[in-house]
């Protein structure tokens, strides 16, 4: 009995760090996520509620479009990160609100190389000039930690 | 009752347990501090480029007088040596500024160093483009810290004096 118990209890606990995001949701789409990068507190999830664990994501803003970036020093997967990569939609939580979102992975070099002044600008606290995306350094061989990066857009936005 | 003092006793037993391999020799495990660093201990070479191609190390302090390891990363510019943290305001960064005795393990082997903060924007010109290098896969032509900007902090490792 106690056994079970605890077993609820722990998952009780599990559930309520899951779970959907709450909060008003906001299905008009939005062309302009400057106010993001404002933003005290930004959750991300899966439509279906879970979160990402061991992969540490953040939003950056660039001149108004909307990008995830996530890296992580572990090598196990994210159950979260796996589901975004397999297509799955996202949420995010701004301010008591949640803006469902598609998020589409960036491969190209070009498209990277777009976010990465914001990334070290906003996310390291470093200004840099020539920045460029060096994913495999010939000094440095298997060092760099595990990245990606999504551009999030409100699903459905039809603008090009 | 007598269910809540086999409880009580696991407890103390998981915690006497815990103490042992944290401080005992464990080291630290991802973000999760250690106790001592085990390892053959060498006397620091003169060229610490073979570091590249570390991603991290572990840097052996103290709490009072028990051992605190952490892992962090390390940075091999022009001959020197340096540690980062990302966060200055941790149990490891303090201690080091507190006393600057560490000891280093790369790649299983044990360094006897000295630690010092370093603020000067020249030493973050150095530093900064090889941590975007080295753990961001982000190549740059000049890179610095903007002054305020950031919670992390440097530290030149140098030979015991």
């Amino acid at each position: 009995m106690r056994i079970a118990t605890i077993g609820l209890a722990a998952t009780a606990l599990v559930l309520a760090c899951s779970g959907p995001l709450e909060g008003e949701r906001v299905e008009k789409p939005t062309f302009d996520w400057r106010f993001v990068a404002e933003a005290a507190d930004v959750t991300f999830a899966t439509a279906d509620g879970q979160r990402f664990r061991r992969v540490e994501v953040a939003p950056l803003v660039h001149d108004g479009e909307l990008y995830l970036y996530g890296q992580t020093i572990f090598s196990a997967n994210d159950s979260a990160l796996d589901a975004v990569l397999a297509g799955d939609p996202l949420e995010m939580q701004v301010d008591g609100r949640v803006y469902p979102l598609a998020a589409t992975r960036l491969t190209e070099t070009a498209d990277i190389e777009r976010v990465l002044p914001t990334l070290v600008r906003q996310g390291m606290g470093i200004e840099a000039t020539g920045i460029r995306w060096d994913p495999e350094p010939e000094r440095y061989p298997g060092t760099q930690v595990r990245q990606w990066f999504f551009r999030l857009r409100s699903p459905g936005r039809v603008d090009d | 009752m007598r269910w809540i003092l086999r409880a009580a006793f696991c407890f103390v037993l998981v915690l006497a347990v815990a103490f042992v391999a944290v401080f005992g020799g464990a080291g630290p495990i991802t973000f999760l501090p250690g106790g001592v660093l085990w390892g053959e201990t060498r006397e620091p070479p003169a060229d610490w480029s073979f570091t590249d191609r570390v991603g991290e190390i572990q840097v052996q302090t103290h709490v009072g007088p028990l051992p605190w390891s952490v892992t962090t990363w390390v940075m091999s510019v022009d001959g020197d040596l340096f540690i980062a943290a990302n966060d200055c305001d941790r149990v490891w960064t303090h201690r080091v500024m507190d006393d600057p005795d560490i000891r280093l393990r790369i790649d299983g082997v044990i360094y006897e160093m000295q630690a010092h903060r370093e603020s000067d924007r020249s030493v973050g010109a150095r530093v900064a483009p090889v941590v975007l290098a080295k753990y961001m896969g982000i190549g740059v032509d000049s890179a610095n810290w903007v002054p305020g900007e950031q919670n992390g902090c440097v530290f030149r490792v140098e030979p015991r004096t």
